[in-house]
């Protein structure tokens, strides 16, 4: 308890050896006012110096027992501390010799250099333990790579997400609070992929959907590739807003009453691949409307009023289109 | 002198418990007095598994398949009864296999005294199907009739020779038991797409055969265990105890379940066990069923000709068939795994008469399950698999009998299929010897499979990893490798 407590006040006395020994440093060698190096108050620096340094280092060893850090920068720091702290004593006795003999001895100025090469090597290594690596590299330059390094993932997801498959346009993220709020309204929400911005909305989980909750779905109207709304009743919701979601790739409206009419909101659609008719009222007059979404691959039409003739003359007309009815 | 061995019997009985109760008292104790509640070592080593151990919620890339079919097959189908063609055998029946074809396989010990090996041909005739003429046995017209939907792996090939450890190898990736399966591995990282059933439910036709299986087959292993395979009963009512208590309303029920989960939840702040966690999901699922579970195995709203299709067998709860209509009734409801066994494929003897009553029980059903979900736009991102743990030897187990003979286990080549969820449709995958016994050409390991699996509901099987008693596991243990030419 008592070893976390002092290991927590390394940060506040960390700066103490710094200050003083810094101060200690400029006084010797920038004070035009030779007769300080020699004085006793500068002794008294360096001896506060060491001790803080002292005081600091044991501080240090104390909070790296809690295992929170790096362990190889916080051994790295360590060492550089314990470099730092036996200097500033080395820095102390010599300056004491000084004073004791007058005159500068020849490895003082040596060992006082070294002792501050050590400090600022010490506290770069600390800052780097608490602040990473890159804490002084400059904030423009972080944001450019924080954007190249975003733009290189998403990139890589765009590459990734389908395998064998056609390549998807890279779309930037849903608010995560949006999409809570969403689910929390009864939607179910997934990402296509992790990282990717893409979105599979299903009402699976809703009793039953309402106009306030489908309008929700306009809020995140770019990042939808899939919706169902299969087995749903969808009485008095005006579905004119599924237009809206013009970068839809899948459409699952199966076991639901819509018909004809509802096919005419599609026309904005051009990116639906797949759309699912199973179980709806569509007939051949909703054809029209299917023929002209020009990027669908499979239509899934069984059990909808949709005829025989109609089906195989669609067949005919539009050979790259995969027509699916009972078999 | 009776009554004293009677006495000196009682003295030494009453010893004995007055001991064990003294040591079992001592060892209370020292419980009591050493665990009130887990120290914060303990809870901050749990945290650190948490933070290691989180599911993965989305998948790694985007997948082919949201849900899977897993028609598995126990007992070992032969394969050259059924997918795997080879003209061979007929023209060397009853000579013996060569012994450059056997050269060191693993042989089961139930051949073991057996000395010679005559090769036995195949119990039915070929023909072939589909635009890419694959062939398929007389066994399996249904099958057959969907060919270009069916993605056909002849190379798959196993470790395992006996039942237990070749299932449990192949839904878990390890022979012994005590390992997540597949169902269990997909259920934790992707969790269920509907709330008010299970995301893996198993179910087992009853009526196959004899050979056991073990729910070790299901189980989550040391994934928490709400993940395990929720098994249905092969009965009407596939999950027991749906209605309440005479007496009892909802309501009733879900303030009971209120007040255990607060009591759960206050055992769980000094425990911190996750498996009080698993019992409250465990609690809440099986409240949520009681209203989900009747709509689907109503088949009442099943039109007749959809129940025809399934086979005559398909209003018999338990059977294949209506398993195979209750997997595609929970397809619909976005059931993430869905695990049916059929046990009967065990032909040690008998396989003329053993295939087709394997056959005749599951071919109908397993065409119509694929025919069924393609015309309703599911077999697009459902994954349906039909295979069985090995196959089984070309040459005859026991004596070559025109109608008797039988066929042992075989773990170096077998044939499963499968179709939809982004594998390759109308595909032969690779090669076996003209004995059926060895694969020659593009072998899939059933870690390779399992990664395949995993591959196409967009997980990477080396990224998804469960950290446990000091090791990482995954489903494909150390190795497997997606097989690429079986992606659509």
């Amino acid at each position: 308890m008592i070893t976390s407590f002092l290991g927590h006040l390394h940060p506040i006395l960390l700066h103490l050896p710094i200050g003083i020994f810094s101060l200690a440093f400029v006084l010797f060698y920038f004070n035009p006012d030779k007769s300080v190096r020699l004085s006793k108050q500068l002794g008294f620096i360096l001896l506060l110096s060491w001790i803080s340094a002292i005081l600091s280092a044991a501080s240090g060893f104390l909070l790296n027992t809690s295992g929170e850090y790096n362990e190889q920068a916080a051994e790295t720091h360590q060492w550089l501390a314990i470099a730092f702290t036996i200097l500033c004593g080395c820095v102390y006795f010599l300056h004491r010799y000084i004073l004791k003999t007058n005159q500068i001895h020849k490895a003082f100025q040596p060992v006082f250099i070294a002792a501050l090469i050590a400090m600022v090597f010490t506290g770069h290594a600390g800052g780097s333990l608490t602040h990473g690596a890159d804490f002084l590299r400059p904030q423009q330059e972080e944001t450019e790579k924080h954007v190249k390094d975003t733009v290189r993932q998403m990139l890589q997801v765009a590459t990734t997400e389908l395998p064998n498959g056609p390549k998807l346009p890279v779309v930037a993220p849903v608010d995560t609070a949006l999409i809570k709020e969403l689910k929390a309204s009864g939607f179910t929400i997934r990402l296509l992929a992790e990282g990717s911005g893409w979105l599979d909305v299903s009402t699976i989980n809703m009793n039953t959907l309402t106009q306030q909750q489908f309008e929700q779905l306009v809020r995140i109207s770019a990042n939808i590739y899939g919706l169902s709304l299969a087995n749903q009743q969808l009485t008095g919701i005006d579905l004119k807003l599924i237009g809206k979601l013009t970068q839809l790739r899948r459409l699952d409206i199966r076991n639901t009453p819509l018909g004809d009419s509802f096919l005419s909101v599609l026309s904005n659609l051009e990116n639906l691949e797949y759309l699912n008719l199973v179980g709806t009222t569509v007939s051949d007059e909703g054809l029209k409307y299917i023929v002209q979404l020009k990027g669908l691959r499979k239509v899934y039409c069984w059990n909808s009023q949709i005829s025989v003739e109609a089906i195989n003359n669609l067949k005919l007309k539009y050979p790259q289109l995969s027509i699916i009815t009972g078999l | 002198m009776e009554e004293f061995f009677h006495r000196h019997f009682e003295n030494k009985r009453r010893e004995f418990l007055k001991g064990s109760v003294l040591g079992l008292g001592g060892v209370a104790l020292q419980t009591l007095m050493g665990c009130g509640s887990r120290k914060p070592a303990a809870k901050q080593a749990i945290a650190a598994a948490e933070e290691i151990n989180k599911p993965l919620i989305n998948p790694h890339f985007q997948p082919r398949a949201k849900r899977v079919i897993y028609l598995f097959q126990s007992g070992g189908p032969s394969q050259m009864e059924l997918f795997d063609y080879k003209p061979k055998l007929y023209s060397m029946h009853g000579q013996e296999i060569p012994p450059s074809v056997i050269g060191k396989n693993r042989i089961s010990g139930m051949v073991s005294n057996q000395y010679s090996f005559p090769l036995a041909m195949p119990s039915a005739t070929f023909t072939q199907h589909g635009s890419n003429g694959a062939f398929f046995s007389e066994h399996v017209p249904h099958i057959a009739s969907i060919a270009d939907d069916l993605c056909i792996v002849k190379s798959m090939f196993t470790e395992q020779i006996n039942h237990e450890p070749a299932v449990i190898f192949t839904q878990t990736g390890h022979q012994l038991s005590g390992r997540p399966c597949i169902g269990s591995w997909l259920s934790y990282g992707l969790g269920s797409m509907n709330e008010n059933l299970p995301s893996f439910i198993v179910m087992l036709s009853k009526g196959g055969g004899d050979q056991p299986i073990s729910n070790a087959s299901w189980s989550s292993g040391f994934l928490p265990s709400h993940h395990q395979g929720v098994q249905f009963m092969s009965a009407s009512d596939p999950v027991p105890y749906l209605s309440n208590p005479q007496g009892i309303d909802r309501m009733d029920r879900r303030r009971a379940l209120d007040f255990i989960k607060k009591m759960n939840r206050m055992q769980n702040e000094v425990w911190h066990d996750t498996e009080i966690e698993s019992q409250i999901n465990q609690h809440e699922m099986a409240y949520r069923m009681q209203m989900a579970i009747p709509s689907v195995s109503d088949l009442s709203d099943e039109p007749q000709h959809i129940l025809d299709m399934y086979g005559e067998d398909v209003k018999k709860p338990g059977t294949f068939a209506y398993n195979c209509i209750m997997a595609r009734r929970l397809a619909e409801k976005d059931v993430r795994f869905i695990q049916l066994y059929h046990l009967g494929w065990d032909h040690h003897g008998g396989l003329y008469s053993g295939i087709r009553r394997a056959t005749k029980q599951t071919d109908q059903a397993s065409a119509a399950l694929v025919k069924d979900l393609k015309q309703r736009g599911l077999l697009d991102d459902t994954l349906v698999i039909w295979g069985g743990e090995f196959g089984r030897t070309s040459f005859s187990q026991g004596s070559l009998t025109p109608e008797g003979f039988g066929r042992d286990h075989h773990p170096g080549c077998y044939s499963i299929w499968m179709a939809g969820g982004g594998v390759k449709p109308g595909l032969v995958y690779g090669e076996t010897d003209d004995f059926a016994h060895n694969v020659v050409k593009d072998k899939v390991h059933v870690h390779d499979f399992q990664a395949t699996l995993m591959h196409l509901m967009g997980v990477d099987h080396e990224q998804f990893i469960y950290k446990t008693q000091g090791r990482r596991y995954r489903l494909t243990d150390v190795s497997g490798h997606v097989v690429h030419g079986l992606l659509a």
